[in-house]
């Protein structure tokens, strides 16, 4: 187990908080933060090749921390790929073994064969860096950091520079050599798409600090504060004061519409205590429109007018409203839900919130 | 269209003045005295000799500019500004007050106890070596310098974390990465050190057959009016200086497209 244990680190003008993560054998850790949250910096930290300033870096409880890049068999994997431009594209893959003089023998051989075969790369390999397109570039640096078997990967944004379709497929070929690889990653990226892709394990780095690790749903579904909900895209927030909290649900009156919610309670929301103030949360796409002109009755149901919308390739962002001056709602729907509903700026809908899907979190301060 | 003539009328004039001075040559040329001054044991001992210690003063400047301007370029250590500064020093001090630093050197303590234990310099072959070398030594780190600030860090980043030692990185990822920027500052170098006078002099004094390297020679023959052996030996010099520039152009390198 790779674990960082009160990790600061410094550079000229940014500095982390205290961090302190593991990432288990096998597991792809990712770490997600906006542009500018010294997430490269963390990962050259961990990579031996930026000292901290404070903290530790362990692996499986032996202290690495003052340990020279080269002994920590952690194989970094840059932005933009970095093949050596002046090696062919055998060389580069082979760097790795051949500069750690253990030698390339048979069962090497074959393993990078294999690596080759399973990236399907092996059609390239007296090829130059040059002459490789961007999927293809980075199936070969996969292949040399995984040549060298490493602890641990180290992946900086790796596929964020390709193509939408070349970056679903090497998205894929990366799951399934995981799957039978298993090797051990660190990934770091402000893509979510590509961290939820590829990670099993996320950690939420905002402003120089872990604001959160969880699984998928844990940090999806219960971001610990406002400000991981809001850059995980829960961008409809309200104030609400709890009113009853039974076994199962949770009854909240949505404080700007003067209406009653209906939440889903969860082990996570244990902290939730009646008559107490808080803040939940939904994302756009979990927000419905109900289809046809009756209106339906029951639980979560709100009415809204139709402010605008903005058009994406495949999504429609709606911005509504509930009332007069009430509250306005992001709604996202497919392309193909928008046709058959037939709306337009200005339309009276109904709108449903799941119960499942609502999210709450601890007032601000 | 009055800019653009204005300033191709600059290049122009640029080309005009060396053409005008070089073929004021051929009014005292001779085609007779001059294979046979160029096939003189004099003049090919000049020639042998001006090769040699160039080619000896560029391979110390390579091999002690190469690390040095590494250290440079990544590393960051207390008196880095200093020695960055002092790299100019060729640059800014004229050759032969350069030749007059040398020369009192070795008129100091430290100066007299490396010639007499260590070797002699002064009026010495060893001595042109040496003033070629220090003239050169600090343009050949900066322009190794230039050249390896150009590489990305990323890819020596990449090379350790992927087990290569430091110097490992150096020999199998940043040299050859560089290879070409050390080539030119190689062949500049060699080009300033062939044509190198003011420090040689200095230093070596000019001594036919013994320290007369071509600049030395062009200096000696034309003071003692020996016009047609200044212009064989001008020739030879523009020829080989010319034939090291092409090289640099033909091969791509940078600093002269």
């Amino acid at each position: 187990m790779i674990e960082l244990r009160n990790l600061t680190i410094k550079a000229q003008d940014f500095e982390t908080e205290s961090l302190s993560l593991s990432v288990r054998p096998g597991e792809v850790h990712g770490l997600i933060g906006p542009s500018g949250s010294g997430k490269t910096l963390i990962l050259e930290t961990i990579a031996g090749l930026h000292k901290p300033h404070k903290g530790n870096i362990l692996i499986d409880g032996k202290d690495i921390t003052l340990l020279q890049p080269e002994k920590r068999a952690f194989a970094y994997v840059p932005q933009d790929a970095s093949l050596f431009p002046h090696l062919s594209v055998e060389e580069n893959i082979g760097y790795g073994v051949k500069v750690s003089n253990k030698g390339i023998n048979s069962e090497m051989k074959d393993y990078i064969r294999h690596l080759c075969e399973r990236l399907n790369i092996q059609h390239l390999l007296e090829r130059s860096p040059a002459k490789l397109s961007g999927g293809e570039r980075q199936r070969v640096t996969l292949a040399r950091a995984l040549a060298i078997r490493p602890r641990l990967i180290l992946l900086d944004e790796p596929m964020s520079a390709l193509d939408p379709a070349i970056k679903e497929e090497t998205y894929y070929l990366f799951k399934e050599l995981h799957r039978e690889l298993k090797f051990t990653a660190f990934l770091v990226t402000h893509d979510f798409e590509e961290a939820f892709f590829l990670s099993d394990v996320f950690s939420i780095l905002i402003d120089g600090k872990i604001r959160q690790t969880g699984k998928r749903k844990e940090v999806l579904y219960h971001p610990k504060d406002i400000r991981v909900a809001r850059f995980l895209g829960v961008t409809n927030l309200f104030e609400g004061y709890v009113e009853d909290v039974s076994q199962d649900y949770i009854v909240l009156d949505w404080r700007d519409a003067g209406e009653k919610l209906v939440v889903r309670r969860t082990f996570r929301d244990r902290w939730v205590t009646e008559d107490t103030d808080l803040i939940w949360g939904v994302r756009p796409e979990d927000v419905h429109i109900i289809k046809g002109d009756r209106k339906v009755s029951g639980e979560n149901l709100f009415d809204v007018n139709l402010l605008s919308i903005y058009s994406g390739k495949n999504i429609h962002n709606l911005v509504s409203r509930l009332s007069q001056d009430g509250a306005v709602i992001k709604i996202s729907v497919r392309d193909i839900i928008l046709q058959k509903l037939g709306i337009h700026t200005g339309s009276e809908l109904q709108i449903h919130i799941n119960p499942e899907t609502i999210i709450l979190l601890p007032p601000e301060g | 269209m009055k800019f653009r003539a204005l300033v191709i009328g600059c290049a122009v004039s640029i080309f005009l003045l060396y053409a005008i001075l070089l073929f004021s040559l051929l009014g005292f040329f001779e085609a007779g005295n001059f294979v046979e001054t160029l096939i003189s044991r004099r003049v090919l001992f000049s020639i042998r000799l001006s090769l040699i210690a160039a080619t000896i003063a560029t391979i110390l400047s390579v091999a002690i500019g190469l690390p040095a301007a590494y250290a440079l370029s990544r590393y960051n250590f207390r008196g880095k500004q200093l020695i960055d500064t002092v790299l100019e020093i060729p640059m800014v001090l004229s050759p032969v007050s350069l030749g007059a630093v040398i020369l009192i050197f070795f008129n100091t303590n430290l100066g007299e106890w490396v010639q007499n234990n260590m070797m002699m310099f002064v009026f010495e072959v060893s001595g042109i070596v040496l003033a070629q070398f220090v003239t050169t030594a600090g343009i050949a780190t900066r322009l190794i310098k230039t050249s390896l600030d150009e590489i990305p860090l990323r890819y020596e980043a990449v090379a350790r974390s992927l087990g290569a030692t430091p110097l490992k990185v150096f020999l199998t990822v940043t040299i050859p990465l560089s290879k070409k920027g050390i080539i030119a500052a190689a062949i500049l170098s060699w080009a300033k050190a062939i044509g190198e006078f003011g420090a040689t002099i200095m230093v070596a004094g000019s001594m036919a057959m013994k320290t007369e390297t071509i600049p030395i020679a062009i200096y000696m023959r034309l003071s003692s009016a020996d016009i047609t052996g200044t212009i064989v030996m001008i020739i030879i010099l523009l020829v080989i200086g010319m034939s090291v520039l092409s090289a640099v152009r033909f091969l791509g390198l940078p600093g002269h497209d």
